[in-house]
């Protein structure tokens, strides 16, 4: 049995490799998406006009970090054909393997003090030992120190011949200037769609992996322009299973199905808050990430307001002519002022949604109150009907609806009994309110009014309360079951005589005038007498 | 415990299986979902299954000499009896590693980090993988960070890096995008509710409907014993900012904070009764009484707008409230929005 044994010995120490790095780019030709970058390096290398200091910078996995090896090959390749590495000589392959004693990969993160700068610099000035070049790739570099990159000045500037500086970070902007100003900058940029999908066809072909176009499409949306990324979810979705489909895929991802999503929208449109409500109910049931839904929903609103403003969406939106169909059904309905609104508020709903200790009581207020901007007017309507003479404004009624509890109507006709009560009600709400009204007492007890009076000097309170008179009169509707209003008068001894306030406080009980002030949420300022 | 007690994670625990039936195991993970939803234990049972020399367990070295080929899913487990399995148990396995943020911060720091690096620079000492478990990952510092990038994405042969988070959100793209993510989702409702009644046993049905549904399917939440208690407490402080108190009813800062995530969800029952008028939607059914009566004197839209201006005080939190001052103002809120009608 000794081939079992080596076979199985063999199984051992062949560590498996994530494809991110078993595909790194090995030349200019692997890099995708980078065609620009490419092809000045490649220029630079072919006619000798190699700079001294290079900086890579871009998002996560587009490939500075490969292209700052793979320019390392090329600058100490032995057998360089037109700018490219071969791959193949010493050199090469010693750079690949990590063992060049030339080329030296440094963490800037873990390496980012003066004294790594100090160290560096101390063998900057020794020849390269086989290639032509002495070769400092900075990876992170983004997180040297302030002094560190000072130090580093110097030497950046002015560099021996045989030294080539590659720095890569993600954050640009945390370089100071003067190393900037140094460098050749190179902007890598992130790698659409179609290109992200193009090669992960070719990897999936090259791998034997079976994967559906649409996981294909999948896989590029949720890499959001990294390759790195889409090769991760490549990775993680073959370890999973053998045939790759959009279902796997989606659980995978922790995706909602698209069916809840635009059923969901459906009813955020239609402003219908128990299906929704249930919808959220049923989710959460089973388990679903609801910050993930929250996520897509953002997402589907967008697209949705893209076809509302957009003649050729399907150009914008890399759908198919069927899903646009349905996008354009729901915009149909909604006007393009709905459609920000509601995107507005579902964007700062996401972000609330992610920091929220339960999701789905952040989820659920916040669509209640999206619901409200359903029975919203556009100003545009507002000024068709303002246009149309004649024509009554039709009141848009698709308020939310509430479910007023039917108040309990205890008959109390006595008014000591309703005043007692009016007060313990107030003082739950207002203990500054109740502390006034109790220097008052009840007069008298209409259908419509009750009436009471101060006591001599009290009477400046009355000005106060009658500021409160909403907090009162909404106490006095729930204790008697039905409109009743607090009518103060003065007590004899108070001079009588229609002062400018007594006839505000009589316009302002007139029920036209204050429909009219409820209808423009207005307020009454001044009073002017018809003669 | 072995892959097969963990409960309500089966996605996740077949990606693993997976992982280590095709023999593709990626040097890192981010195991992303709630808190107290089993991911340590996951990751702990992972680390168990790979270096496991029991029968049960995969044994790599020798799986492929089998008749039968490679195990299938339904194999791959931990033995929890062989020595390997123990000393993980035990957190003294030589090949485990487990940090933690610590100290005053609660951070991860680059020291940790350094010294992780240095431990997985050698060969497994006794199991087949080294494993490195970074618990609340989130809590790695700006330049821990970015010192682990590099070690992220080519550690050292035979290791594998998982890291654990609630929030990956915050973390940094750069090291999202080198980790395979595997997604934890919350307990669907019914199986909680089977667990709960089995744990709670002399306990009724509705208190582990209850539960099941308060906890948002997180178990941790839901076996703590204090959560209906806590829930109560709430909401009487809730009840007591409505009427007249004005001495602060928070016993801690730490108290404080949390009645605001439990405020949100009275809000959200208010708010959501009041909309539809049907107690079948409440998180609190036991209290629609209660929740009937604060409905009574309130407008859809001050809820809505009170639940906000709860989340902007929740936000400020951090930035050291006096606590007195901020029940008192969130006392006058509540009366402002929920003491009156449709004004």
């Amino acid at each position: 049995m000794p081939q079992d044994y080596l076979k199985a010995w063999l199984l051992n120490i062949m560590s498996y490799i994530v494809l991110a790095r078993k595909w790194r780019p090995r030349g200019f030709d692997d890099l995708v998406g980078q065609e620009p970058v490419a092809r000045t390096l490649r220029n630079a290398l072919a006619s000798e006009k190699v700079a001294h200091a290079y900086l890579f910078s871009g998002p996560r996995g587009v490939g500075k970090t490969s292209s700052a090896r793979i320019l390392a090959k090329a600058l100490n390749c032995e057998q360089a054909a037109g700018g490219d590495p071969c791959g193949e000589c010493r050199s090469c392959r010693a750079i690949t393997d990590g063992a060049s004693v030339d080329v030296f990969e440094i963490d800037g993160a873990s390496n980012n003090s003066v004294e790594a700068v100090r160290e560096l610099r101390e063998t900057v000035k020794y020849a390269p030992s086989g290639g032509r070049y002495r070769i400092y790739i900075i990876d992170e570099v983004h997180m040297l120190s302030t002094s560190a990159f000072n130090a580093l000045l110097k030497t950046l500037e002015e560099p021996p011949p045989h030294v080539v500086f590659i720095f890569a970070t993600t954050e640009p902007k945390k370089i100071p200037s003067t190393i900037l100003s140094r460098c050749q900058h190179y902007s890598f940029r992130r790698i659409t769609r179609a290109m992200i999908r193009e090669q992960l066809e070719k990897i999936a072909a090259a791998e034997k992996i079976r994967i559906t176009e649409g996981a294909l499409q999948m896989i590029s949306k949720a890499a959001d322009g990294s390759m790195r990324d889409a090769l991760t979810l490549l990775d993680q979705a073959c370890s999973f299973t053998d045939d790759i489909t959009e279902k796997e895929l989606r659980g995978l991802l922790g995706l909602p199905e698209a069916e809840i999503i635009t059923g969901l929208s459906r009813n955020i449109l239609t402003g219908n808050i128990p299906d929704t409500l249930s919808l959220i109910k049923e989710l959460t049931d089973r388990g679903s990430d609801l910050r993930q839904l929250t996520r897509e929903l953002v997402e589907y609103f967008r697209n949705i307001a893209v076809v509302k403003v957009t003649r050729n969406p399907e150009e914008l939106l890399e759908f198919s002519a069927e899903e646009v169909q349905g996008l354009r059904e729901l915009a149909s309905d909604a006007g393009i002022e709905e459609l920000t609104l509601l995107l507005s508020e579902l964007l700062r709903l996401e972000g609330e949604v992610r920091s929220a200790a339960n999701p789905r009581y952040t989820l659920e207020l916040g669509l209640l109150r999206m619901s409200f901007v359903k029975g919203m007017t556009s100003i545009g309507s507002i000024l068709q009907m303002l246009g149309d003479s004649g024509g009554a404004p039709v009141e848009k009624k698709t308020e939310v609806r509430e479910h007023a509890e039917p108040a309990a109507k205890p008959d109390i006709r006595d008014k000591e009994g309703i005043w007692r009560q009016l007060i313990e009600k107030v003082d739950a709400e207002d203990h500054l309110l109740a502390c006034k009204l109790m220097e008052a007492r009840p007069l008298e007890l209409t259908a419509s009014e009750l009436a009471i009076g101060f006591n001599g000097g009290m009477t400046v309170l009355a000005d106060f309360i009658k500021s409160k008179a909403s907090v009162i009169n909404t106490a006095l509707q729930e204790i008697s079951g039905h409109s009743l209003r607090l009518k103060i008068l003065s007590l004899p001894g108070e001079k009588a005589g229609k002062d400018n306030r007594k006839i505000k406080e009589e316009v302002f009980s007139e029920p036209l005038v204050r429909e009219a002030l409820k209808i423009f949420s207005g307020s009454l300022i001044k009073i002017k007498s018809l003669e | 415990m072995a892959f097969r007690e963990i409960i309500g994670q089966e996605k996740a625990v077949n990606i693993l299986k997976g992982c280590i039936r095709r023999n593709r195991i990626p040097h890192a993970m981010l195991f992303a979902g709630d808190e107290g939803i089993g991911k340590r234990l996951t990751a702990l049972n992972f680390a168990k299954a790979l270096n496991c020399r029991g029968t049960g367990g995969v044994d790599l070295f020798f799986a492929d000499m089998k008749e039968s080929g490679a195990p299938d899913a339904g194999d791959i487990d931990a033995c929890d009896r062989c020595p390997s399995c123990t000393k993980t148990d035990r957190a003294c396995h030589p090949d485990v590693f487990v940090i933690r943020p610590e100290g005053d911060g609660g951070q991860i720091t680059v020291p940790a980090i350094r010294r992780l690096e240095e431990s997985l620079s050698y060969k497994p000492f006794e199991g087949r993988w080294k494993v490195a478990i970074i618990d609340n990952a989130d809590r790695l510092n700006q330049s821990a960070s970015n010192a682990f990038l590099q070690t992220l994405e080519e550690p050292a042969p035979r290791s594998i890096l998982i890291l654990i988070t609630s929030r990956p959100d915050v973390m940094l793209a750069t090291i999202r995008s080198r980790c395979q993510r595997i997604n934890f989702t919350p307990l669907p409702v019914n199986l909680m509710q089977e667990l709960l009644k089995e744990r709670l046993e002399k306990s009724d049905g509705g208190k582990s409907t209850l539960l099941s549904v308060l906890s948002g399917g997180r178990l941790g939440h839901a076996l703590d014993e204090s959560l209906i208690a806590q829930r109560d407490r709430s909401f009487e402080i809730f009840r007591k900012m409505l009427g007249r108190l004005e001495e602060d009813a928070w016993d801690d800062r730490d108290e404080m904070e949390k009645w605001f995530d439990w405020g949100e969800m009275w809000l959200r029952d208010i708010a959501v009764f009041k909309a539809t008028a049907r107690a079948d939607f409440l998180i609190n059914r036991d209290r629609e009484h209660e929740i009937r009566e604060i409905c009574r004197g309130a407008a859809l839209k001050d809820i809505l707008k009170l639940a906000r201006e709860l989340y902007n005080i929740k936000r400020k939190l951090d930035f050291n409230l006096n606590r007195q001052l901020t029940f008192n103002y969130t006392a006058m809120l509540l009366k402002k929005m929920l003491g009156r009608r449709n004004n």
